[in-house]
Parts: structure tokens; C-alpha cells; sequence
């Protein structure tokens, strides 16, 4: 069981308060993420737990030992509690195994050979069982989270904190690391997991802690947090995280980013070829007509976003008035023909001043 | 053996290529010191003539070099047009030099002594006495002939004859000075190494010989390294305000050598040196270089203390060196601080400078051998380069590898040997390689402080056998051994920590 009582951290070479006060009581097998905006002290939040960031006051008590105490024998308290990492951090000059072993071995007194039994076992179970050998710059980024989970539970922890474990991932590979921490879930141990990848922590989690300006504001299971939030910051957050901008200055603009950005955003939110293939299409010809209406168009906004309540999906810009119109349904062109195939609503009208265009489209 | 045959032949050719002097259409003629105005003029540096060229023919470009031989041969090579030497030194080399030839004008005589330490006036006064009652018994003059001699059976003293010694005096001398002070036999000897140690004999003491250059000799004597100087020094004014001679013993004058073809017509005798054959000529050479008076064995000797101050230096160094890193990625200031000051105070240091400082002032007044002044001065040079690589190596790395293991239970020391070491030493290797090899090559400047290590013996070989070409070519092989040898066995490591080819737990 973990007790977290008033825990506050400033650092001290910017003198910036990340942590206000935290507070929080976790029982043996929850599964906690940690939402809420970067920079609000998620990942100072997991690191204080097993001291790898030293608090400025507060307690943390993890099955009655009082972490903060700097009488406090740490090495004890972090074979206990596991980490994985956002850079995987794997050992660069170990092979997979070794890497799965050296912990045991020098740490909890293991045999080689339990060790190495240990090991494969747990490759196994995180599918690199064919990777023993090769060594960590032979892996991709998916695989090095994989062996890093499998090191981590080859100290056998009963706590495991996972700091943001697919955010330095290619979108192609955060499934695979997903899929093992679900995994990894069903085995009873007790994980705090930061992460953005919203629609995971949905079905994963036991619990949400929704972390923002220093504190935890909103804590309940994640119905509650992603369908019913109590608290404004909390429920802009999760409007926010459904959504996907991208600001276009002028018709200079960097379109790879932006087919990249969009391209994340749907695989983050698991959203099936066909409704990625629409997406793209429509999102393509409505800039496509946009600038071709009207080449010097400037200041416009990009938005999509995607309802999981109502299998929604919309296709928004957003323009100051100097721009008269994006789509002229008067004058036919290919692109429209397609934007009119692919979507089943679409609306264009003037609104606060800003000129707006929705193309909806259901995904059931 | 062979093989060092082929690499001398295939050098010749750029051997003859620097004598090919060229031809000018009206020939000068240098028939006085005078005649020089505007020319280079070498001469040994801290030596009487550098003084008095320095006085006397300012309008000349000096050009300073440490034995009488460089000197000599770059007069033959054209470098420089005429050098002003002791002429004991000419009368005894001119043999070797064919194509030189020495004015007749004898210039600027001066006294000959030995010197001491200031305060040492009861040495001084017993040590002439003893050279006073010396020159009656002895002549002087044919003793010099003697030494001068090459098949020389005169014996040195040994000062293992004293019985029960009183103690020990410590001479320094220049040992590229025959037949005053020189190597012969690998042992120091000569006319003044012979009274030297004939005085030592008379007071019931032992003594030793230090090899330092000529320009050192009086600071060793100063700073109380050595109790007497010595190598056909001059008494000079500017050397009596440092230090107090001893009565004159002999005169020097010096002379003017230039090449011939600079010569008047009335100095070039008409005899032609006969040729002999080149392979002849070679096998000559050798032999004088390596065989005679056992000069193998100087080098031999030389390369020993190259290696053992090298192998040492780069011991403690990078001993030193991981202590400097760990001090100077402290996160005490003070610490850090102090870490990188000695850094970048060592980096900024000539290695000559520092090693001279060590040898001169900080272990100015101990009786300390100047080899062990050389490891110590190179440990530090070599740990404030290496820390840096480390520092470099440590940096490179992730910390979150650190905090990986920290995170796991490893404490912080365990973390750093477990996950953190292996990796800075795969990384450092490569470039610490380069540093060793560096080392390695900058050892040559030891013989500053009379240290005989491979360059200094090459430079003794010079001054005995009067040839810059083969102790030279010698000596370059010997150091390209050296460092190749050393450069396997550190690739050797390197390939042993390449974690392709090891299993991390046998």
C-alpha cells in the first residue's frame, strides 16, 4: 500500500514549485494513470515515490516505510518498486539477457542459472524471446520498452511505475508496449502509469488521478474522468485531448507536419483504416479548395476531432472573415465531388466573427 | 636486422638530395668572423661562443641548437653558413667532416673551470687544491691526447673501489662533450669526469655522474641537484653571479668552422677524399653507430627508460586522471572547481616547462633521480588529459542508464562499476590510444633533466660517431616499436570490452 501525505517539490535551480501538495492512498493491485497537461509534475509525482527526485517536504509510505526519510536504506524500498522509463534506458553494453539478468544476480542473490531461466521466461512473455542475444542499438524503440519492462519485472517488484512508457515511441509501435503492460496488468502488481495515450488508460486503469497546476485535481475511475468530469480544468482537458490542431499560417505551411501530427492522433485513439482514410481525404481537399479559392489566405485553424460517445468524427476550419468562403458548392470542382462522397454533413456559416467549416462524418 | 638495412637504403636517396649543394655562379669567400654579417651562424646554446656571437656579431641570424654535431651537419647541410666552436671540440671531430674547414683566427679565449653551488666555498676551496696539486703531477696536455684518442684503454675509477665511503657527490656533466665529459663503454668518462672522480677518491667519497644538457648544467648545480658542474664550462662574469668556479685549468679558444666552399683559396688543400663503396660505407656507419664502445647498449638502456617512464606515467596518470573526473564532475564547487583549475593549468603547460619546473624548483633541493621527476611530471600531464576524455566518456553516456540501475536497487558506486564503467572504457579507448601514443613521443624531452632515455642516447651516439643519419634513424625505429607494441596491446583491451565479444556473465 502506498500513502502519499502533503507531498511538495520545488526545484531548486529554477525555484519552480511542480508539486503543491499531493495527497493520495493507493491499495495493493490498483492500477492508477496519471493524466493532465505536460509540465504539472506527473513524472516528479512517480519519481518522488521511489526517490529518484527528493521531495521538499511531505510523506510517502510505502507499506508503512516512510520513504522521505533519509534514514531510509532506498536500495531496499527501489527493488521493491520497479520503473520503467520513457527512453527505455536499457544497458547498452549488455545483451537482452543479461540485461534481464544482471539485476537478479547482483541484486537478489540469484544463481546464473535461475537467473537466466528467470530471464527467458520473462522474454517470453514480453515476445523477445528471439532477441536474447542482440543487443539494445538492435532494437527498435518498441522492442527496447519491451526488454525494459521485462528487466523491470525481473526484480519481481511489487509496485511498477511506468513514466510516460510510449511516448518516445514511433505511433506504429505503441501498440506492441501497450499490449504488454496489459499484460503485465493482470499479474496483480500495483502500477502507477503516466501516459497520454488516453484511450488505454480508459480500459486499463482501476483508477485516474487527472494532475494538474501542482496538485491532484480530480480522482475517480475513469468513467467518471473521461465521461463525467466534476472539475472545469479536468473537463477542458479531456474536450482538449479529443481534439487535433494545427495552425496554418499562410499557404507556406508545413503540410508533413501536419498529415504526421493528424496521422498520431488517429492511431493514438485507435481509430479504424477506412475512418483514417476518410479523414485524410477530406482533410486534404478542403485545404486543397481552400487555397485554390483563395491563395493568400492567412490565420486558419485546423481542427479535428473525434467522439467516442458518438462515433462522431469532424473535420473543422476556422477563418477570420476576410476569407468569403472555402467551399462555393456553385462551383463543382473534383475535390468537392470527393469531400461530398466521404462525409455526411457539411456545414459552412459565419460565427463570432470567425468564418467556420464542419465536415462531419459517423464512424458506426 | 634485415629489414632495418631496407629501410636505411630506402632513405638514402633523401640523405643526398639535402647535401646537393647548389652550385653559385661567383663564389664568396668567408675569411674572417666578420665576413658573416647577415648569415646564420649556430652555435650551442648557453655556450661561451652563443655569448659572444650574441655580443659581438648581433647583425647575424643566431641559430641555437644543444650538441656540437647538429651544429656541424647543418653547416654541411647548408642550414647555416659557418658555426664559432671550442676548438678542443673542432681538433677532435674535424676528422668526421670532411667537407668543413676551420679558419685559422682564434677567437675569444677563455678560462676553463668547474663550478659550484655559491654557498660551497669549503668544496670549492678543497676541490682546487686537489686540481692545483693534480695539474703539477699530471700534464695536462697529453692526458687530453689520450682521451681524444678513439681506441682510448684509459680506465675510468670505479667508485665501487672506495672502502667505506664517507658518502657521496653527484656531478653533473654534459655528456656530448668528448673527451672532456662523454659516454664511452655506456659509463661516463673523460679528462674531467677523470679528475672529478680522482677527487672524489682522494676525500673517501663515492660519487655518481648526472647527463644533463649543457644549458642545465649550472642550474643543477645551483638548485644543489649536482655538488659540481662540469664540461669544459667558461668562466664567464654573467656565470659567476650565478655560480663560483673553480681555479682555470685549462684555455679554450674557439674558432670559426664553415663549410669549404665558403673557404679561401689557401685553406683548400688539394687532396680528395678517397670513395668508398656505399654498402661499405654503410656497414661503417653502423658499426660506429651501434657496435663500437658497446653503443648498443646505450640505446638499449635509452628505450628501457622511455618504456618504463611511458609505462609509468600512463599507470599513475590515468589513476590520477579518474580521480581528477571524478573530482571535477563534483557538486561540491570547491572541488569541482579546484579539479578543473589544475586541469586546465596542466593542459595550458609545455610539457618541457612543467618538467623542468618539477625537476628545478619543486624538487629543486632533493636528491631526487630525474627519472622518477619524469614519471611524476608526465602522471600529471597525462591525468589532466585523460580526465578529460573520461569526463567526456562519463557525459556521454545516458544518465538514465544510471538512474535505470539506481531505480532497480544498485547503489550509486555499484551503478557506476556495474553499468557505467564498462561503457566509458569502450568509449575512452579510442582516443585514450592517441594520448598514450603521445606520451609515449613526448618523453623525448626528458633528457632536459638528465635523464638518458631513447632520444638522448641517440644524441650521444651523435656527439661521439659525428653522424646525424643513422642514431637518428635508429632512434625512430626504435620509438615506431615501441609504440606499435603498446598500440596492439591496447587494442588488445579494446577488443576485449567490445560487447560483441563478451558474454557478460561467463
Amino acid at each position: 500500500m502506498i500513502r502519499i501525505e502533503h507531498l511538495k517539490k520545488k526545484f531548486q535551480d529554477n525555484n519552480f514549485e511542480v508539486l503543491k501538495d499531493v495527497n493520495a492512498e493507493i491499495t495493493d493491485g490498483e492500477i492508477i494513470s496519471i493524466i493532465g497537461p505536460s509540465g504539472t509534475g506527473k513524472s516528479t509525482f512517480l519519481r518522488c515515490i521511489n526517490g529518484l527526485n527528493t521531495p521538499t517536504s511531505g510523506h510517502i509510505w510505502i507499506d508503512g516505510v516512510d520513504v522521505t526519510d533519509p534514514k531510509t536504506d532506498m536500495r531496499a524500498v527501489r527493488k521493491k518498486v520497479g520503473m520503467v522509463f520513457q527512453n527505455f534506458n536499457l544497458f547498452d553494453h549488455l545483451s537482452v539477457l543479461d540485461n534481464v539478468m544482471v539485476g537478479p544476480i547482483k541484486l537478489l542473490g540469484m544463481s546464473r542459472k535461475e537467473a537466466e531461466e528467470q530471464g527467458r521466461r520473462l522474454l517470453a512473455q514480453v515476445g523477445m524471446s528471439s532477441k536474447a542475444e542482440a543487443f539494445p542499438r538492435e532494437l527498435s524503440g518498441g522492442q527496447k520498452q519491451r526488454v525494459a519492462i521485462a528487466r523491470c519485472l525481473s526484480m519481481q517488484p511489487k509496485i511498477i511505475l511506468f513514466d510516460e512508457p510510449t511516448s518516445a515511441l514511433d505511433p506504429t509501435m505503441v501498440t506492441e508496449v501497450l499490449s504488454v503492460i496489459r499484460g503485465v496488468a493482470k499479474q496483480g502488481i500495483t502500477m502507477l502509469i503516466v501516459t497520454h495515450e488516453m484511450k488505454f488508460a480508459r480500459e486499463v486503469s482501476t483508477r485516474i488521478f487527472y494532475m494538474d497546476k501542482g496538485i491532484i485535481y480530480e480522482d475517480g475511475t475513469p468513467d467518471q474522468i473521461f465521461e463525467n468530469p466534476q472539475n472545469t480544468f479536468t473537463k477542458v482537458f479531456i474536450r482538449r485531448i479529443r481534439a487535433y490542431d494545427f495552425q496554418i499560417e499562410d499557404g507556406n505551411y508545413d503540410s508533413i507536419a501536419l498529415f504526421a501530427g493528424l496521422e498520431n492522433f488517429c492511431v493514438r485513439y485507435g481509430l479504424k483504416d477506412d475512418v483514417i482514410a476518410k479523414i485524410d481525404t477530406l482533410a486534404r481537399n478542403s485545404l486543397d479548395i481552400c487555397f485554390s479559392n483563395n491563395p493568400a489566405s492567412k490565420g486558419i485553424r485546423f481542427r479535428v476531432t473525434y467522439s467516442e460517445v458518438h462515433h462522431e468524427v469532424k473535420v473543422k476550419l476556422r477563418s477570420t472573415t476576410d476569407q468569403r468562403t472555402f467551399i462555393c458548392p456553385d462551383t463543382p470542382s473534383p475535390a468537392l465531388e470527393q469531400i461530398k462522397q466521404n462525409c455526411d454533413r457539411i456545414n459552412e456559416r459565419l460565427e463570432d466573427e470567425y468564418l467556420k467549416l464542419t465536415l462531419t462524418f459517423s464512424t458506426k | 636486422m634485415k629489414t632495418i638495412l631496407k629501410l636505411i637504403l630506402a632513405f638514402l636517396p633523401l640523405l643526398f638530395m639535402g647535401s646537393c649543394a647548389k652550385e653559385s655562379a661567383e663564389r664568396e669567400v668567408i675569411s674572417s668572423a666578420r665576413d658573416l654579417t647577415g648569415k646564420s651562424v649556430v652555435v650551442l646554446s648557453g655556450s661561451v661562443q652563443d655569448i659572444y656571437v650574441s655580443n659581438n656579431l648581433s647583425d647575424c641570424n643566431i641559430l641555437r641548437v644543444d650538441t656540437e654535431v647538429d651544429a656541424l651537419t647543418m653547416i654541411q647541410g647548408d642550414k647555416a653558413c659557418g658555426t664559432i666552436t671550442s676548438d678542443i671540440v673542432w681538433a677532435m671531430v674535424r676528422d668526421g667532416f670532411d667537407d668543413l674547414v676551420s679558419l685559422d683566427e682564434k677567437i675569444n679565449p677563455m678560462p676553463i673551470g668547474m663550478c659550484f653551488k655559491k654557498s660551497d666555498t669549503q668544496l670549492r676551496e678543497r676541490f682546487n687544491a686537489f686540481l692545483n696539486k693534480y695539474i703539477e703531477e699530471n700534464d695536462i696536455d697529453s692526458l687530453i691526447e689520450e682521451w681524444k684518442n678513439p681506441d682510448c684503454v684509459r680506465e675510468m675509477p670505479d667508485p665501487d673501489d672506495v672502502q667505506n665511503p664517507e658518502g657521496s657527490y653527484s656531478f653533473a656533466v654534459c655528456c656530448i662533450s668528448p673527451p672532456f665529459t662523454f659516454i664511452r663503454n655506456g659509463e661516463v668518462s673523460g679528462v674531467e669526469a677523470e679528475i672529478l672522480a680522482k677527487f672524489a677518491m682522494s676525500e673517501n667519497m663515492r660519487w655518481t655522474f648526472m647527463d644533463v644538457v649543457f644549458s642545465g648544467l649550472i642550474n643543477c648545480v645551483q638548485s644543489g641537484k649536482a655538488d659540481i658542474g662540469a664540461s669544459i664550462m667558461c668562466i664567464t662574469p654573467e656565470r659567476q653571479q650565478s655560480v663560483d668556479f673553480s681555479d682555470p685549468w685549462i684555455e679554450e679558444s674557439s674558432v670559426l668552422v664553415i663549410n669549404k666552399k665558403f673557404a679561401p683559396a689557401e685553406l683548400l688543400s688539394e687532396e680528395e677524399a678517397t670513395e668508398s663503396g656505399m654498402l661499405e660505407s654503410i656497414e661503417d656507419s653502423l658499426e660506429k653507430s651501434l657496435v663500437r664502445e658497446k653503443r648498443y647498449l646505450l640505446l638499449l638502456k635509452g628505450l628501457e627508460i622511455s618504456v618504463l617512464i611511458s609505462l609509468l606515467a600512463a599507470l599513475f596518470g590515468t589513476i590520477l586522471g579518474a580521480i581528477l573526473c571524478f573530482c571535477s564532475m563534483h557538486r561540491n564547487k570547491l572541488v569541482s572547481g579546484g579539479a578543473n583549475l589544475f586541469i586546465a593549468f596542466m593542459r595550458c603547460m609545455p610539457q618541457v616547462v612543467l618538467l623542468m619546473i618539477m625537476f628545478y624548483i619543486v624538487f629543486g633541493s632533493l636528491n631526487i633521480d630525474g627519472k622518477w621527476v619524469a614519471v611524476i611530471a608526465f602522471s600529471l600531464c597525462f591525468g589532466a588529459y585523460t580526465s578529460v576524455i573520461f569526463r567526456t566518456s562519463v557525459e556521454s553516456i545516458d544518465k538514465g542508464q544510471t538512474e535505470a540501475a539506481l531505480s532497480m536497487g544498485f547503489g550509486k558506486v555499484r551503478a557506476f562499476l556495474t553499468i557505467i564503467l564498462p561503457q566509458t572504457i569502450q568509449r575512452a579507448l579510442p582516443v585514450y590510444k592517441g594520448e598514450f601514443i603521445g606520451l609515449v613521443k613526448a618523453t623525448s624531452v626528458v633528457g632536459y633533466i638528465a635523464v638518458s632515455d631513447l632520444t638522448k642516447a641517440g644524441d650521444i651516439i651523435r656527439s661521439r660517431t659525428y653522424e646525424a643519419f643513422f642514431p637518428l634513424i635508429l632512434v625512430t625505429v626504435l620509438y615506431f616499436l615501441i609504440i606499435w607494441v603498446l598500440t596492439i596491446a591496447l587494442k588488445y583491451v579494446e577488443t576485449k570490452t567490445q560487447p560483441k565479444r563478451k558474454k557478460f556473465f561467463k
